[in-house]
């Protein structure tokens, strides 16, 4: 257990007024992107990453984490009043909250999407807080092998859960881990792929890769789609916040503690991040109700436990972050790396030689999550003029924010070319249904994975049965194997079943969101 | 713009042989067994291998080669998405001799106009917009950017 000596400590590092501010900035910039249909809570961090160059470790990751829990709660607005998700993770109960606004009952569906995300929240960070700690003591006896399964296991899992097609999300990945290998090699330091410029031979840094992967294809995608034309906002309602909330959690305790038990373990997983938990709790929702048939017509019961696991999924998503140093979604990947280039490496040894650090970030969490309740008054009585804000001017915003911020990584315009490269690769990845997430995660692990590899492999002088020898890479090893023997069966079976045109019109619907979700 | 996974396919097992064959002439280091050479050599191999499930699949697939039907619903959005894109590489060039607050407000401008924004509104928000940027980025972060023609006013 955490020592009360390092809670206090971290608690005064938290309370620091640059730290308060970066959390105070980071929920008003993240609830404005969040907002606005089109734009994602990955690439509102990503925009953000420029900016921590110039702070310090903490304040810069609050300000990532605050931004992150805001955008992705303030994704419920259009959701709400438009039926247009902000965020993938809100697309799973966009139509239940649009019922509800259809009903007249708007100002409850936003009330209860910011007040249950904000409670999830605060559960997930209380998850994180009691058994980051804990897992850290227990992957203190981890050797290269086990980090090694560990981060096969994030990226493995990140490339088919992103993707309907494994073979699209493996394409994905090596990219991502290809683009790692540029630069000079981790354990030899001999130059790969340079083409002698003294710019690759530093590597290619993650930043403008992914400020132009999310951001910028982002907007391409925007164009081509039509999708920066908004419908009308429905009028008439008064908004009065948080109004009737504790009658919903004594009506419906069931829900809130099944959203946040699922979102936690959901988001806690290596590889699978948050997103996926809102949608699998809105589903188990339905399943154990007592009402199912209300479910579609404007019912809270859904909604509470969705964007309950949504909020309690993104604060567990740190565990392996910060534990294992294995990032599990695009954000904590984006977080992981800026860690590193603060010289702050997340691990077990972190907890042990640092202890107040990862502390410090959990509780940055409660604060960004307690935030939430006030700031969410004020987003519900502001959401009609957020959403307000012509899109014509926000698009040429981000735009000149991408340009600046890939500049400033080195001062160099290596940066914007790079980010210009990214996004069109960016846009055509994803309009082809190859996943980004995984090309990111494949970036950042990349030189962890392989590092790990090398040195296992020289330890079991090339003899791959070593990676098995002890007990937990084993396991680790095993589950790894299995999956991918499991992905190869279930995608030969289901070519042997039904010869298809469009193996991508043939996916389920939802499946096809969820995809889109997991390349946020 | 959607393209087939007939192209996908042989593309990936193009660049998975290249990776490949870029990996092997990696010298070795004396006494290193496992080198600079294995990580790209195993990516270039996953990458040959999904392009030959790629293009298997891809062979199944009716339709055509490569499809721009996207981009038809809008000519506008057609036009502002070219501007982004070659307006982006021409800052490769010119950043240095027009500086970031020139090239800033015209990209900017250009592309409110594309996108259907007031002429007043693009008048105000571009010059005000990339003029506090720079003064965030220049005063504040101390980030070396160039001024060009407009740094005698600045």
């Amino acid at each position: 257990m955490m020592s009360f000596d390092v809670l206090s400590q971290a608690l005064v590092n938290v309370l620091q007024l640059n730290v308060l501010a970066s959390i105070l900035i980071g929920a008003g910039y993240g609830l404005f992107i969040g907002a606005l249909p089109g734009l994602t809570a990955t690439m509102a961090t990503a925009l953000l990453v420029p900016l921590t160059f110039y702070m310090e470790p903490l304040p810069a990751i609050a300000l990532i984490v605050s931004s992150t829990a805001m955008a992705i709660t303030a994704g419920d607005i259009p959701g709400v009043l438009l039926r247009i998700p902000g965020t993938p993770a809100s697309a799973a109960y966009t139509d239940e909250a649009y019922a509800m606004t259809r009903r007249g009952r708007a100002s409850e569906a936003l009330s209860l999407g910011f007040f249950f995300s904000a409670t999830g929240g605060l559960i997930g960070a209380m998850v994180l807080l009691v058994s980051g700690p804990l897992l850290a003591r227990v992957a203190l006896n981890f050797s290269s092998f086990e980090f090694f399964w560990l981060a096969c296991l994030g990226l493995l899992t990140c490339a088919l859960v992103s993707s309907p097609q494994p073979a699209k999300g493996g394409v994905s990945l090596l990219l991502g881990l290809l683009v790692s290998t540029v630069g000079l090699d981790v354990t030899t330091g001999q130059p790969r792929f340079t083409f002698g410029s003294v710019e690759l031979s530093g590597g290619v840094s993650f930043i403008p890769v992914m400020i132009g992967m999310f951001a910028m294809s982002e907007i391409l995608r925007g164009f081509s789609a039509s999708a920066f034309e908004m419908p009308k906002l429905p009028k008439g309602e008064v908004f009065v916040p948080y109004r009737g909330m504790f009658g919903l959690v004594a009506r419906y305790p069931l829900s809130l503690i099944r959203g946040t038990t699922l979102g936690s373990a959901i988001g806690a997983l290596p590889g699978v991040g948050g997103d996926l938990a809102a949608w699998i709790a809105y589903g188990m929702s339905r399943r154990f109700s007592r009402t199912p048939e209300k479910f579609g017509t404007g019912h809270p019961e859904g909604l509470i436990e969705a964007t309950s696991s949504n909020n309690a999924g993104l604060s567990s998503a740190w565990i392996p972050a910060l534990v294992f140093g294995i990032p599990g979604d695009a954000v904590t990947a984006i977080a992981v790396g800026v860690l590193f280039m603060k010289g702050v490496a997340p691990g077990p040894r972190l907890f042990v030689e640092n202890p107040v650090m990862p502390t410090s970030i959990i509780l940055s969490f409660f604060v960004a999550n307690l935030l939430l309740f006030p700031l969410g008054y004020l987003a519900i009585k502001a959401s009609r003029r957020v959403l307000s804000v012509p899109r014509s001017v926000i698009v040429p915003m981000i735009l000149i924010c991408c340009f600046i911020g890939s500049y400033a990584v080195n001062n160099s315009l290596f940066g914007v070319g790079t980010m210009i490269v990214a996004g069109i690769v960016g846009y055509v990845m994803e309009r082809n249904q190859f996943p980004i997430a995984p090309v990111i995660l494949g970036l950042v692990l990349g030189p962890v994975l392989e590092r790990n590899f090398i040195m296992s492999m020289q330890i079991s002088h090339g003899n791959l049965l070593g990676f098995f020898q002890r007990p937990v890479a084993a396991a680790l090893g095993v589950l790894v194997c299995s999956i991918i023997v499991f992905s190869v069966f279930r995608a030969l079976r289901r070519k042997s079943a039904k010869p298809l045109s469009d193996p991508v019109a043939a996916e389920p619907a939802s499946k096809a969101i969820i995809q889109e979700g997991a390349n946020r | 713009m959607k393209l087939s996974d007939r192209i996908f396919g042989p593309g990936l097992v193009l660049l998975g042989a290249g990776v490949v064959l870029a990996a092997l002439r990696i010298p070795d280091v004396p006494g290193v067994r496992f080198g600079a050479d294995l990580m790209p050599a195993i990516c270039g191999c996953g990458l040959a291998l999904f392009g030959v499930f790629l293009t298997r699949a891809g062979l199944r697939e009716a339709g055509p080669l490569a499809s721009f039907d996207d981009w038809r619903v809008s000519p506008r959005n057609l036009l502002a998405a070219l501007w982004v894109v070659l307006g982006l590489c021409a800052g490769l060039f010119l950043f240095e001799s027009l500086g970031f607050p020139l090239f800033g407000m015209i990209f900017m401008a250009g592309l409110m106009v594309l996108m259907g924004a007031r002429p007043l509104t693009v008048a105000l928000v571009a010059p005000l917009f990339v003029l506090a940027l720079h003064l965030a980025f220049t005063r504040i972060m101390f980030v070396d950017l160039p001024v060009g023609p407009l740094g005698t006013v600045l």
